[in-house]
Parts: C-alpha cells; structure tokens; sequence
C-alpha cells in the first residue's frame, strides 16, 4: 500500500481552549502505488487537515498513517521530502518573494547535484513552462504560471506522491484546464502519485483513480470512479453529482 | 528616479509647515531671551531692554522674524546663538559627532540584540522562554530611562567604579594616545548606550517577533521545509529577509533621533551632544539654535522617510516606484 491511514483523529480546540472541534473522527482508507486520489467535500469537511497530516504539517490525535509500510513519523527530514511533496492552493504564497525562481526550484535539489539546471529543465518542459524563467521573481508570473512552477519544484524532488492541496482553486479556466492536463501527464508518467483536493468532482472524475468524499470529518464515500458514479444510495453523493451535473448543463 | 524627486519636493511644504509650528510654539512660550540677561540684573533700564530686544529683531512683529528666518535658512545660516554670540549652526555642527557616535552605537546594539530576541521568540513562540523574555521585555519597556540611567551610575559608575558616569572624555584625554583615547571614549559610551538599548529592545523585538510570526506562516516557509531544508537554512534563507522589511520603515524613522539626540540622555549624563545642546537652548530661550536643531530633525525625519522608500525598493525586488 502506498499510503494507508487507520483511525485517524484529529480535533481542534477554539483559541479559549473550552470547545474542541473534530476535524477527523475516526478515519480509515488506503491507497495503492499509482493510483491517483481526489479528495472532495464542502469546506469544513476536514479535506485540508487530512492532506496536511499526510504532509507531517499537522499532528494528529489518534490513529495511524503510514506510507509505504512505514509510519510517517519514522522518516528522516530528507527522506521524508523525497517521499512526500505539497502543493499549495495560494499560488501567489507558494515561492519566496524576495529570491529569484531559479533559486528557489535550484533549492529543492541536492547541492552537490552535477546537473541541476538540466533537471530543471526538464521539469519546466513537463510543466510547459519556458527556460528563459529563472532569473525572474514570482511576481513577474500569473497565477496559474506560478501554480505549473510550483509543481515543477515539488517534482524536481521526484517525490512517490505529491500532495495538492485545491490547486485549482485560485486559478482561471485556462489555467484549470492546463494543470488538470499535467496532473494527467504525471499520472501517465506513473513515478509520481497524485492525492488532491478539489471542489470540482468533473476534475477529480478526470484525473483520479479513487474518491474519498468527507463531510463533518467522516468518510461519507470511498471508491473508484464507477463506484461513486453508480452507488446513488448516499444522498451528499447524490446532491454532489447533481449539483455538478447542473453545472455543466 | 521621478519618485524621488516628487518626494523630495512635496516634503517642502511639510518642512515649512514644521518650521512655521515650531517658531510659533517657542515664540508663545513665556519668557523672552533677553529676560535671563536683563531681569537679574537691577541695573538695567527699560531702555536697555529695548534695546537688546531690538539688536535681536524681537520687537519685530512674529511673521516679520520668521520671513527673516527663513531667508537665513535659504543660504543654511540658522542666526547667531543669544546665549554666547556664536552661529547657532557651529553651534549644532560641533555637537553632531558626540550625538552621531552615542546614537549610532546605540541603534547597532539595539538592532543585533533585539532582532535574534525577536526572532527566537517568534520561533519558540508560547514557550517559557518566549512568555519569560516577553516579560523581562516590557519590564524594559516600562522602565523610566531617567530612572534606569540615575541607578547605572550609582551602581556601575560609583558603588563599582567600573564606567565613568558622565561626559564623553576623561580631563587627560589629550594625553593619551590613540588607543586609549578610543578605549576612553569606549568607556563613557557603555552606559549612555546601555541604558538606551535596554528601554529600547522591547519596540524592536517585537517588530522582529510579529513579523518572522507573519512570515513563518506562509505557503513558502512550508514549501521550504517540504525541500528537506533545516530549520537553519529556513530561518535565515527565507524568513529572515522577508520579516526584515517592515522593520526597515522603523529603523529609517529613527534617523532623526540618531541626529536629533536625547535631551534626557545627554542631560543625565552630561554628554556633549545635540540632545544637551537643545535642553539648554529651550531653557535660555535661545530661538536661533532651537530652531536650528528643530530644522533639522526635520529634515531628517523627511530624508528618513525617502531613505526608507528607498531601502523597500532594494529589499523587495516586487517594489516599483512610479
């Protein structure tokens, strides 16, 4: 198993410290090699603190997450960034302003590694995105270009799974459409593994193998694509894939 | 460029407006220059008053002795001192380095203390060490600097003996060679700048703590941790010049007051500095160098401000000025 997370727990306490909120309560799935997994519910359904545990930027409670067999916690520093990258919905907060895009891709690999600049070319290739970029600052760049070079950056680790966290979310249609076509072409690729977040279930149907919808922090609906698509039992299952429905009409 | 020099004269009006103030509040302020020479003395006439008021153009209506002021002003000459007859301006111009040296020193120890405290705090932020410097910090704060400076000389300066107490040299000072002139001036510098570090720490850490709190919560400090990059190379490499920018606004405000001086300092210690200078001006009503020091914390508080633009513009490449 790629990733497999059991029992997972996690609540928040409000800043008086008296009300605990339960962001995951009691979280089970898993995940193989190259699958690719969307992650879909309405905001507050704990989308984002599962994908940030899974990122060791948060703790957890209770339970337990492993990656390739091992728990989280068992990883090195380094180890841990080779196995596990993040992508960031913001992608205006993505890269340091203050240093140059060069600079902060050049960061992400060893030092003493002998061919940078050719590996970052090849990553900014896959994210179609021209060489001629890395004497600029991210300010110079769109939204949406700052968003293919921030996947070119978690790549440039070539990490076994690479976490977004609603990458589509601050970005027009154009771009939308671009990163779902490399999201696509790391998919094929078959080195890295996708998890994501989206609100937009067209784009995890596209890209994802499997679909983990949560709601209040429990899993509502765990499956792959034909599953979730022909099990109409569950009513948010339903009201999501009709509300899409009627988007696209 | 154009920014600049749009700045530059748009400050005009404000230093006018400064000036303007400052000569109406001295000028309202009761006491004439001239009592402290006449009223003392039982001898002098009302004539002689007269007189004396005339050779220093104060029988003139006020907005008369500001037009002549700022004429003096034009060519940089601030009108000769009341008190001893000397150009207020080689008056102010022999104090400077005294009042550069003291403040300068000052705001480097300030700045290499508060900015790691700052720091620290922010990245060990609610632990004990955070909440016991936070602490010990507003006590710094809230220490009157009178007060503080009074206790170092008692303690340091005369139970001790370890600093001078007051002034910037020793009475053999012209006997010394270059070394011990410099360990000398060295030594009457410690307290004066320890005491102006203390109350000022506070201010600046925890600008420094506020801004790195800022900074370590966004996307890229993560992303930089996710490159497998110690907390080291996170720290220095990327927050630290990022949280660094708005203290630059601090530091530039604080340009004036490295000229400008401290009355209480200088005066507790008997430093021979603008600070000292000015106090004793106020106290004489000695216009000409009053508003000679006023003009020019205000020229420096207004170059402050550009120099402040200015260093934006050389710390964040995304800053463009139109």
């Amino acid at each position: 198993m790629l990733i497999s997370v059991k029992n997972l727990t996690k609540n928040y306490k409000t800043e008086s410290g008296k009300v605990t909120v339960g962001a995951l309560k009691d979280v089970s799935f898993e995940i193989e090699k190259r699958k690719v997994l969307g992650i879909i519910g309405e905001s507050g359904s704990g989308k984002s603190t599962l994908v940030r545990i899974l990122s060791r930027l948060e703790n957890f409670d209770s339970g337990s997450v492993e990656i390739n067999g091992k728990d989280i916690y068992c990883f090195g520093k380094k180890e841990f960034s080779r196995t596990v990258q993040m992508i960031f919905q913001n992608p205006y907060a993505s890269f340091n302003p203050k240093l140059t895009v060069g600079y902060s891709l050049s960061e992400a690999l060893e030092k003493n590694c002998k061919n940078k600049k050719e590996l970052i070319m090849n990553k900014l290739a896959l994210v179609g995105i021209d060489e001629d970029i890395l004497d600029k600052y991210p300010h110079q760049f769109s939204g949406g270009q700052r968003q293919r070079l921030a996947i070119a950056r978690a790549l440039l680790k070539e990490p076994d799974i690479l976490i977004a966290d609603e990458p589509f979310a601050s970005l027009d249609a154009v771009s939308q459409s671009i990163i779902t076509d490399i999201f696509i072409r790391i998919k094929k690729d078959k080195k890295t593994n996708i998890v994501f977040i989206t609100h937009d279930i067209s784009s995890a149907f596209e890209i994802s193998d499997k679909i983990l919808i949560l709601k209040n922090g429990n899993i509502v609906k765990y499956g792959t694509i034909d599953d979730i698509k022909n099990d109409r039992t569950n009513d948010y299952v339903n009201e999501l894939i009709e509300a899409d429905y009627l988007l696209e009409q | 460029m154009r920014y600049f020099i749009k700045r530059i004269i748009s400050s005009i009006p404000i230093l006018l407006g400064i000036t303007l103030l400052t000569f109406a509040v001295m000028h309202i302020t009761p006491g004439k220059p001239t009592d402290i020479m006449t009223d003392m003395n039982m001898k002098v006439s009302a004539q002689a008053k007269d007189r004396l008021q005339k050779l220093y153009g104060l029988d003139k209506p006020l907005h008369i002795q500001y037009a002549q002021w700022l004429k003096r002003f034009v060519f940089f000459d601030f009108g000769t001192s009341f008190k001893d007859s000397r150009p207020a301006r080689d008056k102010i111009f022999e104090r400077l380095p005294a009042t550069i040296l003291l403040n300068f020193a000052a705001l480097f120890f300030t700045c290499i203390v508060a900015v790691p405290i700052g720091i620290y705090c922010a990245v060990k932020k609610d632990t004990f060490i955070d909440k016991g410097l936070t602490v010990i910090l507003f006590v710094c704060f809230s220490i009157p600097s009178f007060w503080l400076a009074l206790m170092f000389m008692i303690l340091f300066g005369l139970q001790l003996g370890l600093v001078p107490i007051s002034g910037l040299y020793s009475f053999n000072f012209d006997d010394m060679n270059i070394f011990m002139q410099i360990a000398d001036i060295s030594k009457h510098l410690v307290l004066p700048v320890a005491v102006s570090v203390i109350v000022s720490l506070a201010t600046l850490s925890r600008y420094a703590r506020s801004g790195m709190l800022e900074v370590l919560k966004q996307d890229y400090i993560k992303t930089a941790y996710a490159k497998g990059l110690s907390q080291k190379q996170v720290i220095f490499r990327h927050a630290l010049k990022n949280t660094l920018l708005p203290m630059i606004t601090i530091i530039g405000l604080s340009i004036p007051a490295l000229i400008g001086g401290s009355f209480i300092f200088e005066t507790i210690f008997s430093y021979p500095g603008i600070g000292r200078l000015g106090y004793e001006a106020v106290m004489s009503r000695d216009y000409p160098v009053v508003m000679g020091i006023a003009t020019l914390s205000a020229v420096l508080t207004l170059l402050g401000n550009i120099i402040a633009d200015l260093s934006y513009k050389i710390a964040d490449p995304r800053i463009k000025y139109r």
